[in-house]
């Protein structure tokens, strides 16, 4: 289009706008007066509008208190709001956190899930392995099913042993308890004294014997050691023993006493007793638990040893009186104290005496043995110089050494001690060996003496002689009673027989020994040869002789 | 003629104490006789002996009784007395008595000659 098209366009428009003007006058007069009838309406409508307004504007406070009460909550509602959307970031960031967490525990899954891999493998080898392991398992199961039925019956076994062997225990300790009554049933019926000490001295036994002996009262309970209730004492002295002489107190220190003799009294009755007391340990394992004693009321003992004693005093008594008297008056009729006497008268009367002085010195032997025998010889040792006692010896067979011109020596050791002896018991030892050595050692012969010691509590005598010795087949009888070798009997019809007997009792008792060496020959071929005498190779006798030597004895009964 | 000394023979065997005396008067002694034991402590007593032989085994009072009744008396104690018997000293108890009583010498008879015998009791009473 062109410009006067629009100019011819606008100012076209121009004049329908002055005539539109021009009507919308008159439109707008009616409309004044439309007005002004509205605006009595519109007053009407402005007061129904107040009220209205009014109403409304009420309702409006009421909404809008409602609307800040709502606004109040709204605000509320948008703090939690605020605080939700904040715990929510909180939350957010958690979870961000989890998820990188979830992240790293995904990647561990991932490296756990190929170890699974891996261990799955290695289980599936480990799940063979564990069943062949079960199958195993399986058969020992079995097995052990098989052992424990074996072990039930075993254990069932076991059971009925137990309780057999419970029954033998039972039986057997029954057994052991009879015994053990039987055996103290025993002991207290045995008809010698019992005590019994336990290793610390107290008494623990006494049977009826002992205390009948004892005069203890059997109610009275045992007193706690022996020599608290019963004096002890020596039986011949009557002096009280010391306490380590007591048999008890020895069987402590592991020795024996046999057939000790003492005087025991318990001051609770009348008279003491004499007895004898054989005292010895106890032993278990080599353990010295105690002692025993065994003793016996040697009273009547006592009586029977006194009526010895006198029956050998008065046979000694009657049957030298008769002797002495033969004796004293040949003695004198030799002398000549009545008159002298023709060489034949003489030597008759010598005859008598020597045969009865034969007769005096069997007697004396006899006599001596019985004494042994019966055990009434009374010992009295004493320190005695057995060398002395040698020597006056030696002095008394001098004569006889000299007239069968003999060569003789004495030799002894230089510590030779007094010994515990009787003297005239040693002297009959020393006397009897010496003097048959001279009686039968032929004339021109050697005999040797000596004393030394046998060793630290042992003395030794020794005597050889060049002799017609011991016939080997009647060696073994020399110490016999009146035993005399064939040998001799024809070169001295002297002897007894006895001597060598006296000699081996005494040696004996006094705890020594005797024996000898002799080369004599068999009697029969001896005797044959005897008479060229060739064959005088001789006899050593040895006798020891504990230097403690003889313990006391004595006897005799007041 | 010179002093006899005076010796108590106590001996109840007659034949031993004839023995005795007889050696004794040989020598020149003069012997009292007792029979027995009483006798003996009645004659050592009044008659006071320069020695007592004396026995064991005697009736009516045995040897040891008239030992202890001589030494209670004041003469009796001093008096030398040789025991001859024949009972030998086996016994202790006799031993110890003897030892007791204090008797010079106990001899037994049957192993002393009678002039021995006499030898000893002069050497007792210094002859």
């Amino acid at each position: 289009m062109n410009k006067k098209a629009i100019i011819s366009t606008v100012n076209n428009t121009i004049l329908n706008l002055k005539v539109s003007a021009k009507k919308k006058e008159g439109v707008r007069r009616k409309l004044v007066i439309t007005a002004k009838r509205q605006e009595s309406v519109w007053r009407k409508l402005a007061a129904t509008a107040k009220e209205k307004e009014n109403a409304r504007r009420k309702k409006l406070v009421v909404t809008a208190e409602k609307l800040a009460v709502t606004a109040a909550k709204l605000v509320a509602t948008a703090k939690e709001k605020e605080l939700v959307r904040r715990r929510l970031a909180v939350t957010a960031e958690k979870l961000a956190a989890t998820a990188k967490e979830k992240e790293l525990v995904r990647r561990r899954l991932a490296i756990t899930a190929e170890k699974l891999v891996v261990t799955a493998a290695t289980l599936a080898v480990t799940a063979d392995e564990l069943s062949a392991t079960a199958a195993k398992l399986a058969v020992i199961a079995k097995e052990k099913e098989i052992v424990r039925r074996k072990l039930a019956v075993t254990a069932a076994k076991l059971k009925e042993s137990y309780e057999k062997l419970e029954k033998k225990v039972l039986e057997r300790t029954k057994d052991l308890e009879m015994a053990r009554v039987k055996e103290e049933a025993i002991l207290l019926s045995i008809g010698d004294g019992v005590a019994v000490v336990d290793e610390t001295g107290k008494l623990v036994f006494f049977n009826k014997i002992a205390s009948d002996i004892l005069g203890t009262d059997a109610n009275q309970g045992l007193p706690d050691t022996w020599q608290k209730r019963y004096g002890v004492f020596d039986p011949i002295s009557l002096k009280p023993l010391a306490t380590d002489q007591i048999p008890f107190t020895l069987a402590f220190k592991g020795q024996s006493v046999s057939k000790m003799p003492l005087f025991i009294r318990n001051p609770q009755v009348p008279n003491g007793k004499f007895i004898s007391v054989t005292a010895t340990p106890i032993f278990l394992g080599g353990k010295s638990i105690g002692g025993v004693a065994i003793f016996r009321d040697m009273t009547e003992e006592k009586e029977v040893d006194k009526a010895k004693t006198e029956f050998v005093s008065l046979a000694s008594h009657q049957l030298r009186t008769p002797l002495s008297t033969v004796n004293w008056y040949a003695e004198m009729l030799l002398a000549g104290d009545v008159g002298a006497l023709n060489e034949k008268q003489k030597k008759y009367l010598d005859e008598v005496y020597r045969s009865n002085q034969r007769m005096v010195e069997l007697v004396n032997a006899l006599l001596d043995v019985s004494s042994l025998e019966l055990g009434t010889f009374a010992i009295e040792p004493k320190p005695t110089d057995i060398i002395k006692l040698t020597q006056s010896v030696i002095d008394e067979q001098k004569p006889q050494i000299t007239v069968k011109r003999m060569k003789f020596s004495f030799s002894s050791g230089k510590n030779i001690t007094l010994i515990q002896a009787d003297p005239k018991l040693l002297r009959m030892v020393v006397q009897n060996i010496l003097s048959n050595a001279v009686k039968y050692t032929p004339e021109g012969g050697e005999i040797k003496l000596s004393i030394s010691l046998a060793d630290k509590k042992n003395i030794l005598l020794e005597v050889s002689d060049t002799g017609y010795g011991i016939p080997k087949n009647q060696q073994d009888k020399i110490f016999t009673k009146l035993f005399r070798a064939d040998n001799v009997r024809d070169k001295d019809t002297d002897g007894t027989g006895l001597g060598l007997y006296i000699v081996k009792s005494i040696v004996e008792k006094s705890g020594g020994k005797i024996w000898f060496h002799s080369s004599g020959e068999v009697a029969g071929v001896r005797a044959s040869r005897g008479a060229d005498g060739k064959e005088n190779k001789g006899t050593t006798f040895y006798v020891t002789l504990p230097l403690v030597g003889m313990k006391k004895s004595v006897t005799g009964v007041k | 003629m010179k002093h006899q000394r005076t010796i108590l023979i106590v001996e109840d065997e007659k034949s031993l104490r004839d023995a005795i005396v007889d050696i004794l008067r040989l020598k020149n002694f003069l012997p009292l006789e007792a029979r027995n034991g009483k006798e003996g402590v009645e004659l050592a007593l009044s008659k006071h002996p320069e020695l007592i032989l004396l026995d064991l085994i005697m009736p009516t009072m045995d040897g040891m009784t008239t030992l202890k009744k001589i030494r209670e008396d004041a003469w009796g104690k001093k008096v030398p007395i040789i025991i001859l018997t024949n009972l030998s000293a086996i016994n202790g108890n006799i031993v110890a008595d003897a030892v007791t009583h204090t008797p010079t010498f106990y001899l037994i008879k049957s192993d002393w000659k009678l002039h021995d015998i006499v030898k000893k009791i002069e050497a007792i009473l210094g002859i």
